[in-house]
Order: C-alpha cells, then sequence, then structure tokens
C-alpha cells in the first residue's frame, strides 16, 4: 500500500488507533504502578535494603572490634610473660653454677 | 633502648663484636670466683630491669641499669651485661642477634666507666657513697644513650639528630635511675657494703 494512495478512512483508522494506544499505554503502566500489591512490594523491598545495611553496619562494628582485640593479643604474646622471665634468671644462675663448678674443680686440680 | 637487627651496616656489626669479644675475655680474666654468685645476682637483675617500663607519652622506655651494675661489678660487669642482653635477647627478642655485639658495646661500656667512676670517687661516708652511685647510674644512661647515637650515627643517622632524641627520650630513664642507683647503693653500703667491695678493698690493702 502507497500512502499516496492512502483513503480518508483507512487514514482515519489509523490515526484512531495510533491515538488508543498513545492514550492507553501510559494509562496501563500507570495503572500498574497504582496497583496496591506493587506499592507493598516496593516499600518490602527498601525494608530489606535498610535491615541489611544495619545488619552489615552491626558486622562491621563487631569486626572491628575484633580485629583491635587480635591487635591486642598479638601485642600481648609479643611481651614476654613469667616464663621468659624465670627461663633467663634460671639460664643466668645456671650458668654461673657451672662457672664456679669449673673453677673449684680447677683450684681442686691445683691443690693436688 | 636496643639496636635491632639490620640496623647497623655489617661492618659496624662484626666490628662491635669483635671489640665485645675482647672486652669479654678481659672481663673474665679479672673474675673472681668468690664473686660468681654476686655477678648472677647482678646479672638477673640487670635481665628484668628491662622489663620496667616507664610510660612515656605515646611511647615507653624501661630501666637500662648499666650505672648500677658497673658500680657493683667493677671490670666484670661487662661479662655480666653480655650475658644478660645475649638472653634478652634470644628470650624477650629485644634487640637481634647480629646487633648484640653494638648492644653489648652500648650499655657495657658505660658500666666500665661508671663502675671505675664510682670505685674512685666513692668515699667512706654512707652519704658519699649514695651521692656517687646515683650520679654514676644516671650518667649510665647518658652514656648509653650517645653511644647509641653514635652506632645510630654509622648507619646513615645524624648524630646530633639522633643524640637529641634519644637523650631526651631517656631524661626520665636518667633521673628514675639516678634514684634506684642511689638507693640501692646506700642500702647496700649500710646492710652488706662487701657487695660493694668495699671489704675487699681493705683486706687488699
Amino acid at each position: 500500500m502507497r500512502w499516496n494512495k492512502l483513503s480518508p478512512i483507512g487514514a482515519c483508522w489509523l490515526l484512531g488507533i495510533t491515538l488508543v494506544l498513545l492514550l492507553v499505554l501510559p494509562l496501563s503502566a500507570a495503572a500498574d504502578e497504582g496497583q496496591p500489591d506493587g506499592v507493598s512490594q516496593s516499600s518490602q523491598c527498601v525494608a530489606l535494603v535498610d535491615e541489611v545495611r544495619k545488619e552489615n553496619k552491626k558486622l562491621h562494628r563487631e569486626l572491628r572490634q575484633i580485629k583491635r582485640e587480635i591487635a591486642l593479643l598479638n601485642q600481648n604474646l609479643e611481651e614476654p610473660g613469667l616464663r621468659e622471665i624465670a627461663a633467663g634468671i634460671g639460664y643466668i644462675l645456671g650458668l654461673c653454677g657451672v662457672a664456679a663448678l669449673v673453677a673449684t674443680r680447677r683450684q681442686g686440680a691445683e691443690e693436688r | 633502648m636496643h639496636i635491632a637487627d639490620g640496623v647497623l651496616p655489617t661492618a659496624v656489626a662484626a666490628g662491635s663484636y669483635i671489640v665485645t669479644l675482647a672486652g669479654l675475655g678481659l672481663s673474665l680474666r679479672t673474675l673472681d670466683q668468690r664473686e660468681l654468685p654476686k655477678i648472677a645476682v647482678v646479672s638477673s637483675s640487670f635481665f628484668v630491669a628491662s622489663l620496667i617500663h616507664l610510660p612515656l607519652g605515646p611511647t615507653s622506655v624501661h630501666l637500662l641499669l648499666p650505672g648500677l651494675v658497673g658500680a657493683l661489678l667493677g671490670p666484670t660487669a661487662f661479662l655480666s651485661i653480655v650475658v644478660g642482653l645475649f638472653l634478652q635477647s634470644l628470650l624477650f627478642q629485644f634487640g637481634g642477634l647480629t646487633a648484640l655485639g653494638a648492644n653489648s658495646l652500648m650499655m657495657g661500656l658505660p658500666a666500665l666507666v661508671c663502675g671505675f667512676l664510682y670505685r674512685r670517687l666513692r668515699g667512706t661516708s654512707k652519704k658519699s657513697n649514695a651521692l656517687v652511685g646515683s650520679l654514676v647510674s644516671g650518667l649510665g644512661v647518658l652514656l648509653a644513650a650517645l653511644i647509641l647515637a653514635f652506632f645510630l650515627a654509622t648507619g646513615g643517622e645524624s648524630f646530633m639528630g639522633v643524640a637529641k632524641i634519644a637523650l631526651v627520650a631517656h631524661i626520665p630513664v636518667m633521673v628514675v635511675e639516678a634514684l634506684v642507683g642511689g638507693f640501692v647503693i646506700s642500702f647496700l653500703y649500710q646492710v652488706k657494703p662487701e657487695l660493694l667491695g668495699v671489704t675487699l678493698a681493705r683486706e687488699n690493702v
């Protein structure tokens, strides 16, 4: 069909259909949004996102706290404890004991 | 105040090891076996003293006691300090093993100087002993800080800058050690003067 051969009635039909489409489509879309079901869904979504965000924040805080505790623990582990102190003193006394033993033996050998 | 591993150039670390070994040999030659228990006790005190931390602003500094060790042990102080530092580096991770020579010199030389000065200047009264003891204890920290600055200067830092920081950071330690040293020496002079070599000196005379 050529446009220049279009009859007036056909043109009217075409215009009418186009108008109807132009009117109906936006309306139907608006009707979709306006449905009560859709509203509750979207508000639920928002609430969920809020919940997730809150949860995230809480976890973040806890994670930071745990990290801090780990750092503190590491620091405490690096610091020498009672065991190391006792070990060191024991080493020193033991070394001096060995030295005293060697010295007395040498003295004894000289006296003989 | 400990030098960590890898701070000093290798040549300096090795050189200080050699000097330390020489000092250790000399120290061992002057060792009197009757003094062994005293050496053990003083070494243990030196070993533990570094755990007594004084909070100082954002950081903390700890007692060093080179002056007191020197005053108590004289020339044998070097041996005591090397043993103490060796065990500290093994058990407390204070200063590395490769820097042990430098650390020993840093503490040992002030101890020798302080011991010498104390024995020269202490006089015969309790007061003069306490005074000289506390002065010498403070001087030990001062000398140690200067030697620290010298060692770090060989690692490329500027001597004056490091010396200034080290001295300022150790002013409270100096004060505390002077108090501790004066108290310990006056107490020992009263209750057990032979620990300070007083009666030994009389025997020798």
